[in-house]
């Protein structure tokens, strides 16, 4: 599968052009600018050589002219700027409205190189855990069903063009139309992972970028940042299908508690906000004393366990290659820290579920489910 | 019939030559046009610095100038005193992390590369840019010796305008009992840490525009001894930026001969030549590992034959 991939991105890289850096490049730029200034120098020159008031009042309305020109034109990019923003543009328009504010770059006690620091942020971040038990040796899962090319074009389907590319590099958009020129590739590619149950080393590779938690009063510490985790897009596409498929197992065998909302598919945060309204009002009319307990997990993701969450699938029914697959994509993942002057080294991550991934909510609540069945009915 | 010609698949593009580095230190005077007659020196030039060290940068509403091709750093406060300006193709190839040092007059550059960098064991550097100012009497000097000339395993270079003149790079100038007792501390702290002047004797960096003050040499540049070998020359020969201090420029040896390539653009592949050979495109078939008992029997053949 690797070796099928590279071959491909290579391919892709070949006929792709390379970014250049630009000292020249200003959108707002029109040929009529390039003319101004040279009539400019014209109108200077010919006022030092002749010294007329007319010749000065023509540099002087000259040289304003171009600065004016400039003004306008500035100004008339930026007025049909707005005129074509659509929603994906929006924060681009932000961002040039308002200046972005400088970086705050980490500036933790006791981290003097940029190795040091990054080392205490991946303590912080992934606290060190022993590795799990060497994954079995893999084998083909007869019960599971070969993979279909709808589930691959919905997959593709959900992404956004712009969403952020892990580390490779290549966004959504290149694979979308990889899958439409040549409906068999990524099918070739994934489904010996399905089968086999097996997410591999090289897709569980990932950049971990590292953005500084808004108001906090400093910025000497660990738990003033947070990260997003960005995880290859072809990855991502092989996620999502598994969670597809992860769902509507679980769904079957009523691992998720039907009060279970968000992150799920037609039930969002506003349905339990509904619910929990309408069973305090029906419990206040008779008069009844009513009282919420409110739970916030910290670190919730970061902390799912992989040898806990197995035996709960496993237990659960839900099918061999799936529990199988699970475990390998949770299993002996590593995590590049991106933060400016970040050494750029990866790092072992052996526990929680990468924050950017499709499939990591889902994990996270077939997690926490049992707390759901425990709560005892009154 | 003519053939068509067969054009190079466009993702292939000679990767840049490794140049030097080159890092300009000069103080702008809070000068908007200081700033841009520096910059704009840049585009006559064949190459672009790599670092660019101002002390005393342009500054409105918190906010410094932005040029075209560079990024900026400086210390998080209403008004940094320094700043460092790092072309994009160094970093591209080089992870750079700056340090403010709790002063906002002094700001450090840590660049590092995940491969040693100048053909030696370091994988980093530091830079350290300081803009050190003082009283009438030379007493107080606002960066103080402990933070300029800091006693690292790392190859690093101090530059800055220091306001503190040193005896080995203005040799004909008269120093007062005083001004040599209020510089002391700071000879024997660069003098301990191993730091070496890298300005030439008598080559001077100000000349005063008014009054009747001779010229002096208040830029300075040290160098520790892990990075003295690496430093290449140190010249004044940049044009006038219309202020009294002149342009200097430190050249050092190439830290990493291996480029980083350009990340591809995306946006625009080939799709059109792409199209028939992706069609064509066949994955490698699944190879299943053969059982234990197999790949024994297979072995004890081979080995029998």
């Amino acid at each position: 599968m690797s070796e099928s991939l590279n071959r491909l991105v290579a391919l892709l890289k070949e006929h792709t052009p390379l970014s250049r850096h630009s000292h020249h490049s200003k959108p707002w730029w029109t040929p009529h600018l390039t003319i101004l200034p040279g009539e400019y120098h014209k109108a200077t020159r010919a006022a030092r050589k002749h010294d007329t008031p007319h010749m000065r009042e023509v540099a002087g309305t000259s040289k304003a002219g171009y600065f004016k020109a400039i003004k306008a034109t500035k100004n008339k990019h930026w007025s049909s700027f707005l005129l074509a923003a659509t929603p994906q543009t929006l924060w681009t328009a932000k961002r040039f409205a308002y200046r972005r504010a400088q970086p705050r770059f980490p500036s933790l006690p006791g981290a003097e190189t940029p190795l040091q620091m990054n080392t205490v942020l991946v303590d912080h971040f992934f606290p060190p855990k022993e590795p799990c038990s060497p994954p079995p040796r893999l084998w083909p899962h007869r019960s599971a069903p070969p993979l279909t090319v709808d589930e691959t074009a919905v997959a593709l389907s959900k992404w956004c063009p712009t969403s952020a590319p892990g580390p490779d590099g290549i966004p959504y958009s290149t694979w979308k139309q990889v899958n439409k020129i040549n409906l068999s590739i990524l099918l070739q590619i994934l489904s010996p992972l399905v089968r086999l149950g097996y997410h591999p080393a090289s897709l569980k590779s990932s950049n971990g970028v590292e953005l500084d938690k808004l108001g906090k009063p400093s910025y000497g510490s660990p738990s003033s940042f947070r990260i997003i985790v960005l995880i290859r897009t072809f990855s991502k596409i092989l996620e999502r299908i598994i969670a597809a498929r992860l769902l509507t197992a679980a769904r079957l065998r009523g691992l998720l508690h039907p009060n279970q909302c968000g992150s799920l598919p037609g039930l969002s945060t506003y349905d339990a906000c509904l619910t929990l309204t309408n069973d305090v009002q029906s419990l206040q009319r008779p008069r009844l004393n009513v009282s919420s307990l409110f739970l916030d997990l910290k670190a919730g993701f970061d902390n799912v366990d992989n040898s806990t969450l197995a035996p709960i699938l496993r237990e659960g029914g839900i099918p061999t290659y799936l529990v199988s697959w699970v475990s390998s994509f949770l299993g002996e993942r590593s995590c590049t820290l991106v933060f400016q002057g970040a050494p750029g080294t990866p790092s072992p991550v052996n526990v929680g579920v990468p924050q950017g991934s499709p499939i990591s909510l889902l994990l996270f609540l077939l997690y926490v489910a049992p707390l759901h069945f425990r709560i005892p009915r009154c | 019939m003519n053939k068509q010609p067969v054009l190079p698949p466009r993702g292939q593009g000679p990767a840049p030559a490794p140049a030097l580095l080159s890092i300009i230190p000069h103080n702008c005077l809070g000068s908007w046009n200081v700033f841009l007659s520096l910059f704009e020196s840049f585009r006559e030039a064949t190459t672009y610095p790599s670092i660019v060290l101002l002390q005393d940068p342009p500054v409105n509403r918190a906010h410094l100038p932005s040029f075209s091709g560079f990024k900026s750093f400086f210390p998080p406060v209403r008004k940094p005193r320094v700043a460092a300006y790092l072309h994009m193709s160094f970093l591209s190839n080089y992870t750079v992390l700056p340090r403010f040092k709790g002063v906002d007059a002094v700001l450090a550059l840590d660049v590092s590369s995940d491969e040693p960098l100048f053909g030696t064991a370091f994988h980093s550097f530091r830079v350290i840019n300081a803009y050190s100012t003082n009283t009438v009497d030379h007493r107080i000097h606002s960066v103080p010796p402990e933070v300029l000339f800091p006693d690292l395993g790392l190859p690093l270079l101090v530059v800055g305008d220091l306001n503190i003149h040193n005896p080995l790079s203005d040799p004909l100038r008269h120093f007062s009992p005083r001004e040599i007792l209020s510089l002391t501390h700071y000879f024997e702290k660069e003098a301990e840490s191993g730091f070496a002047l890298l300005n030439p004797p008598g080559e001077y960096t100000r000349f005063p525009l008014v009054g009747k003050a001779r010229p002096s040499v208040i830029d300075l540049a040290f160098a520790n001894p892990s990075l003295l070998a690496l430093v290449t020359s140190w010249e004044a020969s940049r044009p006038s930026t219309g202020f009294d201090h002149i342009p200097i420029t430190i050249t050092l040896a190439t830290p990493s001969l291996n480029q980083k390539p350009p990340r591809p653009q995306w946006a625009d592949t080939d799709w059109e030549t792409l199209d028939t050979i992706i069609k064509g495109f066949k994955a490698r078939p699944h190879r299943r590992a053969l059982p234990p008992r197999s790949w024994t029997n297979g072995c004890q053949n081979h080995s029998t034959v």
